[in-house]
């Protein structure tokens, strides 16, 4: 058996365990332990289990991934979700649909300080879906709204999952976050388009409401600005080039704390509450990229990604072709697997084959996320569809799902529009610094 | 075993806020950096100390995922099998953590031993590498334990002897 053939079963074996419960992160460093053991002797499995814990850690680069989690935690309860809400509602609130549109561009300006994308459709799912069920919206309109807009914060820069591709790819990830911004507007737009063209088809979704004044208008405004502040301050310090990503994490984080002080929404309980809940997602996102490391110890033995490579030049498929079955093949796993555990498992080997296709790792990263992205809301595993669930205790799944397929569709257009159109990926990072 | 087993959980948990605390301090120092830099006060060695409560951090809340079960995994095939099949392969699931995390330990202590040994220092503030093996032996140590407690049935969990 060749050691590339070892690679394919020790991906399928990874795969195996998952889907037997196994926690994704054990499931890849059991299989990476395992395999490295088979093709290297045990003295390089004790080798590699005995770096690992340490160098999947220890780079400056790493420190961002749990910073910008205490941003998010901290941005989340300072009850900065109502605010947004109300303020984009000022503007769209009176057009047909318009409070789920609001729902989608308070969603986008969440993700933009937030980075969490179930930590933005639990939070924004419990200020727009009462306020949408309030004014007769169609339960299945209003919960799909905010689940397809929540996965528009792991686009939207500062997002974890950009972070993580940039770190496995060596990828700038201030370029990332630049790169995310163009792609992240497209997203929320055709998701305003789609809810729509929906409720001209079918206007009874949506009952028309009042124009808001612009008295209403500039005071609700006026009670953002801090979470533009803080977007400002993090997403154009990177461009400008006064902070470093790491530095702007930073920035971010001690931001949303005094935000959330200011807010008079952190009392102890909910401090606490903010201190195990961004210990229990950095914890599992940290050992999350030990399991990934033992397991690319592994492929990288295998030759997995040069094998992958010789079999898409000997086929003698063009680039785009690749592309696109690249893409299918995320967009299948995104229906079975969480988006980060999928990038995890599957950026090392993809990483080489888009460089020798000469993609832009840029653009490439954005693609591979926007997939990721579709996954959070297609069935049976889209993760957003239970968080939007269990926000409302008279949703079902069914109805969530019902209301899912305009925004699948919208993605697929945006996904088009970005392959066809690397440009407008890469002309904001181009300008940078 | 309940009068066991609640000081163990209490050790994980507030290990987890020091760990959470950890990445604030850093957080702090980078701020405090950022801002000394504009008036020709940097603070020094910041990569250094950042690296150090980072890594720090992480290993004091890695535990706490395991108690509380924050490691992602899917659920769709296990949830269509058996009650008792399913509690079966979570438990395997646990036990092959521990086991894991056992092997880490030791080959983790070894490198330590070897870093102790041949004196490695930090590039900027010299701090020998040693110290930054501590804070991860002890996090691997504790999530052997956090893992088992997270697989131990609940009533003999709640069971006082």
């Amino acid at each position: 058996m060749t050691p590339a053939i070892m690679g394919f079963i020790g991906f399928g074996a990874s795969l195996f365990l998952i889907a037997f419960g196994f926690p994704v992160a054990v499931a890849m460093a059991l299989v990476g332990v395992v395999g490295f053991w088979l093709l290297n002797g045990w003295a390089g499995a004790g080798f590699i289990l005995g770096s690992s814990p340490f160098e999947a850690i220890f780079p400056y680069s790493l420190s961002v991934v749990p910073l910008f989690v205490m941003m998010g935690v901290f941005a989340a309860r300072a009850g900065l979700s109502r605010s947004l809400f109300d303020m984009v509602n000022s503007f769209l609130g009176h057009i047909r649909g318009g409070l789920a549109v609001t729902a989608v561009g308070a969603c986008a300006l969440f993700g933009a300080i937030c980075g969490s994308s179930l930590a933005t459709v639990a939070t924004m799912g419990r200020v727009a879906i009462p306020e949408m069920e309030k004014h007769g919206y169609d339960g299945s309109l209003s919960s799909a709204s905010i689940a397809a807009g929540g996965t528009l914060g792991v686009l939207i820069p500062p997002s974890i999952l950009l972070v993580i591709y940039g770190i496995l790819t060596q990828t700038s990830i201030g370029q990332l976050f630049i790169g995310a911004i163009v792609p992240g507007i497209i997203g929320a737009v055709l998701y305003g388009v789609a809810i729509i063209v929906r409720v001209r088809m079918k206007p009874e979704l949506a009952p028309p409401a009042a124009k808001a004044g612009w008295t209403k208008r500039l005071a609700s405004l006026r009670r953002v600005w801090g979470v533009l502040l803080l977007f400002s301050l993090v997403i154009g310090g990177i461009y400008i080039g006064w902070f470093s990503p790491t530095e702007a994490a930073a920035v971010g984080a001690v931001g949303a704390f005094v935000l959330a002080l200011i807010s008079g929404e952190l009392s102890w309980s909910t401090l606490w509450e903010s201190v195990r809940e961004t210990a229990g997602l950095s914890g599992m996102i940290f050992f999350i990229l030990i399991g990934a490391s033992l397991f690319n110890y592994f492929l990288e033995t295998t030759g997995l990604p040069s094998a992958l490579i010789a079999g898409i030049e000997s086929s003698g498929m063009g680039p785009t072709m690749a592309l696109i079955l690249i893409l299918l093949f995320y967009i299948v796993l995104g229906c079975f697997m969480d988006a980060m555990s999928m990038i995890l498992l599957t950026v090392p080997f993809m990483a080489p084959v888009a460089i020798s296709l000469g993609f832009d790792m840029v653009w490439f990263g954005i693609l591979v996320v926007t997939v990721a992205e579709i996954g959070l809301i297609t069935p049976p595993i889209g993760m957003n569809l239970f968080v939007v669930q269990a926000t409302q205790p008279g949703l079902t799944q069914r109805m969530v799902v019902r209301g899912i397929l305009p925004f699948i569709i919208a993605d697929i257009i945006r996904l088009a529009i970005l392959v066809a159109v690397p440009a407008l990926t890469l002309w904001l990072p181009a300008m940078m610094f | 075993m309940k009068y066991v087993l609640q000081p163990l959980r209490a050790l994980v948990t507030v290990s987890a806020a020091t760990g959470v605390a950890a990445y604030a301090a850093a957080a702090l120092v980078t701020v405090g950096d950022v801002i000394g830099r504009q008036i020709g006060m940097p603070i020094p060695g910041v990569i250094d100390l950042v690296q150090l409560f980072i890594l720090g951090g992480a290993w004091l809340v890695i535990p706490y995922a395991f108690l509380t079960g924050a490691h992602v995994g899917v659920d769709l095939l296990v949830e269509s099998f058996p009650r008792a099949l399913q509690t079966l392969l979570r438990f395997i699931a646990g036990l092959a953590a521990i086991a894991l995390l056992a092997l880490m330990f030791k080959y983790c202590y070894d490198t330590f031993q070897q870093k102790q040994m041949f004196g490695d220092r930090s590039q900027q503030l010299g701090i020998p590498i040693f110290y930054f093996w501590i804070p991860l032996l002890y996090g691997v140590a504790l999530s052997i334990v956090a893992a088992a407690l997270a697989i131990i049935p609940k009533p003999l969990q709640e069971t006082p002897e």
